[in-house]
């Protein structure tokens, strides 16, 4: 998921050519050294500082049960942390439990760098469906377990709805397809007007002064299209992949991805939403929307908080629209690893699934920052976000679809993501994606 | 007592006096030797041997010959990096120098105020990150204030960072702003090691103001001018971090210059023997061109002297 997106970027400048690649091989000591009388101490990472507070509690409430194993929690920044992350595993100063990411994960297995989870109990039909299957590694076994659920949903400004007469209500039932755009089109062109104050759908709107964007675009994203095309594409009956997660074969070169592709650039043409050159010039989607100059955005359930705490904009939450084969969101779970570097490895699976656990989840919920996976929390974290005036029902109405979680992610995007980016500047033509998913694919063979 | 005995007994101490003056040396010279030999020499080594295997981090990795240095042939984001690198170097270092020069001069012969020449120092204290952060807010297409004054005046508003024509260039002209202040008081003080006398000689012949700077200033000013250039230079191709927080490459491969390249290969990607190839290939362009600049501008030599 793209907390990072909203993180201020600060990795370090590299000095020398021949620095590079001098990070030591040496097996040292473990993070994690053992006090004496038996009490181990466990060191536990994550990235979000907005999940700290929650997994802080829980780690409390860890060693309340087991007053034997005491739990340190550290929080990093994006890059930092996968830099302390990957070199900490290869000179052993890793922590024994961290919160993983799934375009990390399949690397992590393949070089086995984390320990599976198997001989631990855990009742899997406590998740919404299909999470759990996304912490299986190629080899079948599990490492991990679902801890949020990373639905997409459509916000909108309070203020420029009601502008053009529009209310909530208007929003519950959009629908999409990818020739004409349907009501959701229909929608985002009345809700776009150009500094005369004409609006999208009125004769005489001038595409080149656009004032409000009807929809917001946040860069051109990565092959998953998470919050930006993907559930266009879904909603076409589009699917990532076929195949295995070990050796997937990508369908980027599918008609229904291209006309999908091909109906989203249009919004740009058009006048309706920013193209990629407006897009990624400056902060970023949300500062824009709260600017006022977005009517409307796609985004997940983990902003949902940092929408609402906007200053100068009310926000309303409606569910993505339906397409030809339905309302399709994706999903996404973070989930934790154990380090094979851990010197506890007992005791950190055990710290694992506790908070993987209903009653961690339970008080990760209570935060109201994300959406837990485990469902006995579901009802809770819905009351947290009601008590702040979030409603979050909307996120839970599409029929959802796993981000690829496969090998050599970073190599295919390598691939994927100039290409996108090509392809939404006009540089290029949907058809381009023919080539591209050739030379993804070739990756697996 | 004879006489040899007497100069035994002398050239004792002697020695012990020089075998002292070389612990010193050794304890003086230590703590830049070993920082030079652990993170510098050693690294450097290491990378060269890392160059020739398929290391990945998590594995101690083969040996492959000359396969990453094949595979550079053949790879066109590389070749397209060098291309992007070496017109960010270009505006880049031609611009900060010719407006630092500039800035020397008036600081010499206008601006004598401590607190002027010091504002202009300002921009350079600031952090890599900080600056790039600062102009992204500055220079944001729609709630950016360099966007809105375009827009007040009646010219189109600019997508600085989103265009594929002006990304490198934008990346460019920040940096000129961080650092052009820096390379203004390095030149500054060449200015200020030039005699007076040379100058009231030149008055006497009758040069004008630009004759003097043209004839007089510049040619003296060769050795620091040739430093500058060299140190920056460098500096100018290590480009990396206005670009992680602005751009990340992007838009397409626009600004994917060769550190970005060089980073996202080896920590994203972990191909570290590839980046390790690549960054020796950056090492021998680089100690090329502070060669022949070295020549060229005969650094070593001073026209005062």
């Amino acid at each position: 998921m793209k907390w990072r997106k909203s993180a201020a970027v600060a990795a370090a400048a590299l000095t020398a050519a021949g620095v590079l690649a001098g990070c030591g091989s040496s097996d040292s000591d473990s993070g994690s050294g053992s006090g004496s009388g038996g009490k181990v101490d466990l060191s536990y990472w994550l990235w979000d500082a907005n999940q700290q507070p929650g997994y802080q509690k829980c780690a409390e409430a860890f060693t309340a049960a087991n007053p034997n194993i005491s739990v340190t929690v550290k929080q990093y920044g994006w890059d930092d942390y996968w830099s302390s992350i990957t070199t900490g595993l290869v000179s052993g100063t890793a922590p024994d439990v961290f919160t993983n990411h799934a375009s990390y994960f399949p690397t992590f297995v393949d070089k086995h760098q984390i320990l599976p989870i198997d001989d631990e109990k855990v009742d899997l039909s406590a998740y919404q469906a299909g999470l759990p299957e996304l912490w299986v590694g190629t080899d079948g076994k599990r490492y991990g377990l679902p801890k949020d659920n990373g639905l997409v949903g459509l916000y909108a400004n309070d203020g420029l709805l009601k502008d053009a007469g529009k209310t909530a209500a208007d929003l519950a039932n959009l629908t999409w397809n990818p020739t004409d755009g349907g009501t959701f089109e229909q929608l985002i062109a009345h809700l776009t007007v150009d500094k005369a104050g004409k609006r999208g759908d009125q004769p005489g709107f001038d595409k080149g002064k656009v004032a409000v964007y009807g929809l917001g675009l946040n860069g051109a994203g990565d092959g998953s299209g998470e919050t930006i095309w993907a559930q266009y594409a879904l909603s076409n009956g589009w699917q990532y992949y076929s195949g295995s997660t070990s050796k997937p074969v990508f369908n980027y070169n599918d008609p229904k991805f291209t006309d999908t592709l091909k109906w989203f650039k249009g919004l740009s043409d058009k006048g309706f939403m920013p193209s990629l050159k407006v897009a990624s010039s400056g902060i970023g989607m949300q500062a824009s929307y709260g600017a006022g100059k977005y009517a409307m955005t796609t985004d997940g359930v983990w902003s949902a908080k940092s929408y609402f705490e906007l200053k100068d904009v009310k926000t309303t939450i409606a569910p993505l629209p339906t397409g030809p084969a339905g309302r399709q969101s994706t999903t996404n779970a973070l989930g934790d690893a154990v380090t094979a570097t851990t010197k506890h490895p007992a005791e950190a699976k055990k710290l694992l699934v506790f908070l993987g656990g209903k009653d961690c989840q339970s008080i990760v919920a209570k935060e109201g920052v994300v959406l837990p996976a485990i469902t006995s929390a579901i009802e809770e974290a819905k009351a947290t976000f009601k008590t702040n005036g979030i409603d979050i029902q909307p996120f839970l109405e599409p029929k959802t679809s796993i981000e690829p979680v496969v090998p050599q992610w970073a190599d295919a995007m390598a691939i994927f993501k100039p290409a996108m980016e090509a392809f939404l500047n006009g540089q290029t033509q949907a058809d381009s994606f023919v080539g591209v998913n050739d030379q993804i694919n070739a990756l697996y063979k | 007592m004879t006489l040899t005995s007497t100069a035994r007994r002398l050239r004792r101490p002697m020695i012990r006096e020089r075998r002292r003056e070389t612990w010193y040396a050794i304890a003086f010279v230590a703590p830049a030797a070993i920082g030079f030999l652990v993170f510098y020499l050693f690294p450097a080594i290491r990378g060269v041997w890392l160059s020739f295997t398929n290391y990945d981090l998590f594995s101690s990795g083969e040996f492959v010959g000359g396969a990453n240095y094949a595979q550079i042939v053949d790879d066109k984001v590389f070749w397209n990096a060098l291309l992007v690198t070496a017109e960010y170097v270009v505006i880049n270092i031609g611009l900060q120098t010719a407006v630092a020069l500039l800035m020397a001069v008036l600081m010499q012969r206008l601006a004598k105020s401590l607190v002027i020449r010091g504002i202009l120092l300002v921009p350079y204290m600031v952090s890599g990150v900080v600056v790039a952060l600062l102009w992204q807010w500055l220079l944001d297409y729609q709630i950016g204030i360099v966007n809105n004054a375009l827009d007040f005046v009646g010219l189109p508003r600019q997508s600085f960072f989103g265009d594929p024509a002006l990304a490198i260039v934008t990346v460019a002209l920040i940096n000129v702003w961080k650092s052009m202040g820096y390379t203004a008081l390095l030149l500054f003080a060449g200015l200020q090691a030039i005699p007076k006398d040379v100058y009231e000689a030149a008055a006497i012949d009758g040069a004008s103001e630009a004759k003097a700077f043209w004839r007089v200033s510049l040619p003296l000013l060769r050795p620091v001018l040739a430093l500058v250039l060299i140190v920056s230079l460098i500096g100018s191709f290590q480009i990396f971090d206005t670009i992680a927080v602005t751009t990340k490459g992007g838009p397409v491969n626009a600004t994917r210059v060769i550190y970005y390249y060089i980073y996202d290969l080896a920590f994203n990607r972990y191909d570290f023997g590839y980046a390790s190839a690549i960054a020796l290939v950056l090492f021998v362009i680089l100690l090329g061109i502070t060669l022949i600049q070295l020549r060229i501008t005969r650094a070593n030599k001073s026209d005062l002297a």
